[in-house]
């Protein structure tokens, strides 16, 4: 035998030994290192000192922190507690505004234009004070990034004037509109788009390439909120510490820092929340279920305006036909969909609006399951059922749309109308709703839609799904808003929500919107499935805790204070 | 040829791979409907804005323009930016890569240190009952999905047995100095031994569940090569020789039976790049499988695009390492 050879295969066999005892060595090393000072994740997740950490975990990753360009929810976790806005949403009554940065405003006569009174005490993390040009400059550079590099939530505040706006004194300033839009006020208040950002802090960092500094700001915070960016690991987590400075004080007890980290499973929050490591849970409606009732952690429903619909293509044969879409409507199984899909979490809803929204109408129709009122109405169309043939498209990775879409396929199936399911991605969805032809009869038969609010006026809902820019041509699917996905095109009910969005008379706005709930439900252009409450799950040390409907997974961390918590 | 000569021609032969690659992905990430625009300005903004987003990301050209103008930055280094993250792809895949190629490693150490000896362990015991217990572990091993198990064994060492971490790479409150992105290499190298053992801690789970399957493989396949090579004449040879049953083994059917393991453990480490996608996302580990992972949920063309790249490189250098190590293992083989 060679020498060299037998060398070398007892070096191997060495080898592999050492890395053996390695492995269990440091094995046995931690686990004693671990019983002796256990548990080590509790006690190394935040620093040993005297300040309170609330651990809040997001599903997603931060994208950008400019608040011009942040539209989606887990960007907005981390915007929404660092930059503010001029008028809040009440918690409780979805009508009324909170003065916030603005402290009183004027409308002008014909809705043209508001005086807001600005706060004089506020100053900006970097130290600036706030002011009504802060208040223009904020406008103005949302707008404009929108314009230049197609970011969303723009849109929201896009109906302002910029030139023709004035500052009237250092805390009073004049917004001025494009044109009459009853909703301002309630956009204003919207959680993306009207967002305040320091002006000193861009102009410092604007480049002549660059010059609303996006290029800094989407990495570097100043706003006037309770909360700052202290830290910012990718992919990985957030932390925010108290602004000292913050206009409403400090007095009381609050969270002096937040920290985020991402865990994208429902099914692993769950286990944080459960073992303690995690304050707040953001659990799925199963998860929130398997953890009701574990000593420790508070499951809380509360309602949202969150509603799910199914769109009926109302260009399209056999839809086109309002005795048709009638019929399906009536062989929906809502109370079925809520007590199974919801796990009996939620109501079905009444009319395009969620309840939880001014202007929704209690007293509005609403289709029931009858599969016989659905086999009269097909045959009043004159239609068989074996005849109706329609195509149901919805986002496969959304569990609920699934089932919701399964369960009118059974119902239908059982009179003989076949309903085929076409899951596909959300981005997928816009190909078969905006075909290359531009006509709306290519378009999909059926698609479900979740809507959340932008702002809370019945306005982001009904103009955005049933409003028609072009009567003269409704098989163009450019004649409508991008959601109307049900092509509906109503005359009077344009001239309804033109009236609404005009006159700045409250109360003429409800009674026009409680008729416009009326037309669509009769029209039926969609099922209107179900209201989704919000459930919050969270520890029972974690109080102040509250839902804001209006503001869609973002939290209000100013009220949270944490009591009997063991220290971490 | 010499080593040097055939490792260089395997990596020249990587850019027409690289090329083909590029192309395949290009074209398939395209195919899929759906509209990153939309996504990137966000779902309820309006088709104006939708639009301008569009121009800015390239995506009203024609595709064979799109594919010409990022393979024209690609060659100049540059993989474009990312939809999701806003910055640029070649920096999202530096920082993530050393979680996966840790993850990956690792897991291949789990494999080799135990599918090895329980496939010597269940051939010298064939049709013992030690030998039919290894097999219907290996068999487990085998056909069990890795999700589910990851998230069996989340619940049973996480939740009620508390000995292992859920997630993530290193727990929140412990400091690393970032040297090289490795983790257990950053605290070897600054002589941070808190955060060496938290790091081993956290990765043990998430690697053993990867390594699982190619454990059993390698147990499998390392047993029916032993025991072909037990019969073989030279085996006879040896025992007629007087040499001791643990030379036999060891030296010779061990080494001759090693050679197809070696082969498939090569293979074996381009599976696991794929399991990371699921792994990385199930304990939430920062690595480029849960990049990717998202990057496709997003159609993110150009994160996809930068993944796959970096996949394959990958890819290919474990595929020459394995070619390398024939010579050592068979000197039969020369370059």
């Amino acid at each position: 035998m060679n020498t060299k050879k037998g060398l070398t295969t007892i070096q191997a066999i060495l080898i592999i030994i050492i890395l053996v005892i390695a492995a269990a060595g440091s094995y046995v090393w931690y686990s004693y290192y671990t019983k002796k000072k256990a548990p080590p994740q509790e006690e190394e997740v935040t620093p040993k000192v005297e300040e309170v950490t609330l651990i809040v975990p997001r599903g997603g990753i931060v994208m950008t922190l400019d608040p011009a360009e942040s539209y989606s929810v887990p960007t907005h976790e981390v915007i929404v507690p660092v930059y503010e806005t001029l008028l809040r949403y009440d918690p409780k009554n979805t009508s009324h505004l909170i003065p916030w940065l603005a402290e009183s405003w004027e409308v002008g006569k014909n809705g043209m234009w508001y005086v807001f009174h600005l706060r004089k005490n506020v100053t900006f993390h970097c130290g600036t004070p706030f002011n009504a040009s802060a208040v223009i400059y904020s406008f103005n550079r949302t707008i404009s990034l929108m314009e230049e590099k197609g970011f969303g939530p723009g849109w929201v505040i896009s109906a302002i004037d910029i030139e023709h706006c004035k500052i009237i004194d250092p805390y009073t300033v004049n917004i001025t509109l494009k044109y009459p839009y009853a909703p301002f006020l309630y956009a204003l208040a919207a959680q993306w788009g009207p967002l305040i950002i320091c002006p000193a802090c861009c102009k410092a960092h604007a480049t002549p390439e660059d010059p609303w500094a996006y290029e800094y700001m989407k990495e570097h915070m100043c706003g006037t909120g309770p909360y700052m960016l202290a830290e910012w690991v990718r992919e990985d987590h957030v932390t925010l510490v108290k602004n000292p400075n913050y206009w409403k004080g400090w007095k009381g007890k609050h969270v002096d820092k937040i920290y985020m980290p991402i865990i994208e499973e429902s099914s692993t929050r769950r286990l944080r929340l459960e073992e303690g490591s995690i304050d707040i849970g953001g659990l799925t409606l199963e998860d929130a279920i398997a953890v009701n009732g574990t000593p420790g952690i508070i499951v809380e429903v509360v309602p949202s305006l969150n509603n799910l619909m199914i769109f009926m293509n109302t260009q399209k044969p056999p839809l086109n036909n309002k005795l048709v879409r009638q019929a399906i409507s009536y062989i929906f199984d809502y109370e079925g969909a809520v007590e199974t899909i919801r796990h009996g979490l939620g109501a079905q809803a009444r009319g395009p609006l969620p309840s939880a929204l001014w202007g929704w109408d209690p007293e509005c129709p609403q289709y029931t399951h009858n599969l016989t009122k659905a086999k009269e109405l097909l045959e009043k169309a004159g239609y068989k059922p074996e005849d109706i043939k329609l195509e149901l498209w919805y986002i496969e990775t959304v569990e609920e749309e699934r089932r919701v879409a399964e369960l009118l396929q059974a119902e239908a199936a059982k009179i003989g109308v076949t309903i085929e399911l076409r899951g596909t991605t959300w981005a997928g969805l816009n190909d078969v709703l905006r075909p290359g032809s531009g006509n709306a009869t290519d378009a999909a038969d059926m698609a479900i839609l979740y809507w959340y609010p932008d702002f809370a006026d019945p306005d982001d809902y009904l103009s955005n799904m049933y409003y028609c820019y072009n009567e003269s041509d409704p098989t163009n699917i450019y004649s409508y808003p991008y959601f109307n996905w049900a092509y509906y095109c109503n005359s009077t009910l344009n001239r309804i929500l033109d009236e609404a969005r005009r006159t700045t008379n409250f109360t003429r706005r409800v009674e026009l919107y409680k008729m416009a709930q009326r037309i669509i439900v009769e029209d039926a252009p969609a099922l209107f499935i179900f209201e989704e409450p919000a459930i919050l799950t969270y520890r029972s040390w974690v109080k102040g805790y509250y839902f804001n409907p209006c503001y869609v997974g973002t939290i209000d961390f100013y009220s949270i204070y944490i009591e009997g918590r063991e220290s971490r | 040829m010499k080593l040097w000569q055939f490792i260089l021609r395997r990596l020249i032969l990587m850019i027409p791979l690289l090329l083909g690659i590029t192309l395949l992905t290009f074209t398939i990430s395209h195919l899929v409907p759906g509209d990153p625009a939309r996504l990137a300005a966000g779902l309820h903004a309006p088709p104006e804005v939708v639009e301008i987003m569009r121009r800015r990301l390239g995506l009203d050209k024609p595709l064979y323009v799109q594919y010409y103008l990022y393979m024209k930055r690609l060659i100049r280094g540059d993989l474009g930016t990312s939809i999701m993250t806003r910055r640029p792809v070649i920096e999202d895949i530096l920082t993530r890569w050393p979680g996966t190629i840790e993850l990956t490693t690792f897991a291949m150490i789990i494999i080799i240190l135990m599918g090895i000896p329980l496939g010597i362990i269940s051939s010298t015991n064939k049709d013992k009952p030690l030998d039919h217990f290894l097999r219907i572990f290996s068999l487990f091993g085998v056909s069990i999905p890795s999700f589910w198990l990851a998230l069996l064994l989340q619940l049973l060492f996480c939740k009620y047995l508390k000995i292992f971490p859920l997630g993530y790479r290193i727990d929140p409150g412990i400091y690393l100095k970032r040297i090289t992105g490795f983790n257990i290499i950053d605290s070897i190298i600054t002589l941070n031994l808190k955060a060496l053992l938290n790091s081993l801690w956290h990765i043990f789970l998430p690697a053993f569940t990867l390594a699982l399957q190619g454990m059993a493989t390698v147990q499998r396949l390392l047993r029916s090569n032993m025991l072909d090579a037990l019969t073989q004449d030279y085996i006879r040879m040896a025992r007629a020789k007087g040499l001791p049953e643990r030379k036999v083994i060891y030296r010779h059917a061990l080494r001759n039976s090693l050679i197809p393991v070696v082969t498939v453990i090569g293979l074996m480490y381009g599976g696991m790049l794929g399991g990371t996608f699921i792994i990385e996302s199930i304990f939430s580990w920062q690595g480029l499988g849960r990049y990717g992972a998202r990057a496709i949920l997003n159609l993110d063309f150009p994160a996809i695009m930068g993944t796959t790249i970096m996949y394959t490189v990958i890819y290919a250098i474990a595929n020459l390492i394995v070619d390398i190590l024939y010579a050592y293992l068979d000197p039969r083989i020369r370059y």
